[in-house]
């Protein structure tokens, strides 16, 4: 794959409408983002409408790329993340629509910050691995299948406030190991 | 709510398991508290990379034409036929027009077939020291640019990108070098108009294209567009 500077200079390019650098960014990215939401809804045809819907909106939003501190391929998945999990909610009529990337302004941490946690990317994989397994595979569930408390509750057939709490202190666990240099 | 709380919570909005009325709590927060926004976007970070280890999945051929459909030529698609579709004129017209457009469409298509590209005008672009060797043809009759290039091979890290200056606009891109390598492509019509005796150069840039629209490193090589 291309990148993340490459990435970078493709999105700057769209924010100024240059459809060129769209297409090369669309090829660039379009693999990755399609199993983001293959991932999510478990449906071809699902899956090929938001990744539609998740372009149209990178196009949109490109020009507010670049204040928002994410590294670029951080953005591009989150869009399509999102996007898929508001198509898998609204169709379970369960509108719990969480925003798509939120507007945020970050001064502090330009895009040019990021080649640092490029270089640790794999970090959260080695500190899921510290988690029992069944923990483990929930956090992946929620973020990588889109899955809501309740859906864990029903798979881990707990209580929905157990699922929360044991779901909370693996966070936590995740959160020691990553701040861990 | 103590910092552990706080950036649990964060996590868990990261994750998409707050529920709506801790979604709308989160996000106003989100807004106004940079401590909250700097651990949003760690957490983010973090999990976004446990999509390296997950396989890319190409997508139907298709889908990028649709997606392009939907933001270039928006026109007569969503607004334009919801409104027309509620005409009693809309279906028959749109029966006959729709014929047109495919005999129009099949015209386009057999001339493209039995008209071969012809290059009325060409630029032919080459550093000193003969590394990097660029022709361009331009075939007037279609709005076709056709390039082609050798020894185009920029340094590391680097692209090559080409642009048209028409007169004394600024430069406008017309891709990198390594995307549009021996292809043809259309012009779009204001430029098709100008480009005859304008100005095509290749510049050096950031891999990946100049980010700012303009060019921003060295100009490597110019050349006139000129008559056969």
């Amino acid at each position: 794959m291309t990148d993340q500077s490459q990435i970078e200079a493709l999105i700057a390019k769209a924010a100024i409408a240059d459809r060129r650098a769209f297409s090369s960014l669309y090829d660039a990215t379009s693999s990755k983002l399609f199993s983001v939401c293959l991932n999510v809804l478990h449906d071809q045809q699902a899956a090929e409408d938001a990744l539609q819907d998740s372009y149209i909106k990178i196009w949109k939003k490109a020009d507010s790329y670049h204040t928002n501190g994410m590294s670029p391929m951080t953005w591009l998945i989150t869009i399509a993340r999102n996007t898929a999990i508001d198509r898998l909610r609204t169709n379970r009529n369960d509108h719990n629509a969480i925003d798509e990337v939120p507007e945020l302004v970050d001064e502090a941490n330009g895009p040019q910050a990021h080649s640092e946690q490029l270089s640790e990317q794999s970090r959260i994989a080695q500190c899921l691995e510290e988690l029992e397994n069944e923990k483990a595979e929930a956090v992946c569930g929620a973020y990588l299948h889109g899955l809501s408390y309740a859906e864990l509750a029903t798979r881990y057939n707990v209580p929905l406030n157990t699922v929360r709490t044991w779901l909370r202190r693996s966070l936590l666990k995740l959160k020691g190991c990553l701040s861990n240099e | 709510m103590n910092e552990h709380n706080d950036s649990l919570l964060v996590a868990e909005y990261a994750l998409g398991l707050l529920d709506d009325t801790e979604t709308a709590v989160f996000e106003k927060r989100l807004q106004q508290e940079p401590d909250i926004r700097s651990d949003f976007l760690n957490w983010t970070e973090h999990f976004a990379s446990l999509y390296v280890d997950v396989d890319e999945v190409t997508p139907p051929s298709a889908l990028k034409e649709k997606i392009q459909r939907r933001l270039f030529s928006d026109v007569n698609t969503d607004s334009v036929n919801n409104e027309a579709k509620a005409s009693p004129w809309f279906w028959p017209v749109s029966w006959i027009s729709s014929i047109l457009f495919a005999t129009l469409i099949g015209f386009i298509f057999y001339q493209s077939q039995q008209i071969p590209f012809q290059a009325s005008y060409t630029a032919s672009l080459e550093t000193e020291d003969k590394r990097l060797q660029v022709v361009a043809n331009f075939d007037k009759t279609r709005n076709l640019l056709q390039v082609s290039s050798k020894k185009a091979v920029p340094a590391d890290g680097r692209s090559h990108e080409l642009w048209l200056i028409a007169g004394d606009s600024p430069p406008v891109s017309l891709g990198l070098l390594s995307v549009i390598n021996d292809e043809s492509f259309m012009l779009p019509d204001n430029l098709a108009a100008v480009i005859v005796g304008s100005t095509l150069a290749i510049s050096d840039e950031p891999a990946g294209g100049s980010p700012t629209g303009g060019p921003t490193g060295a100009v490597l090589t110019t050349a006139t567009v000129i008559e056969i």
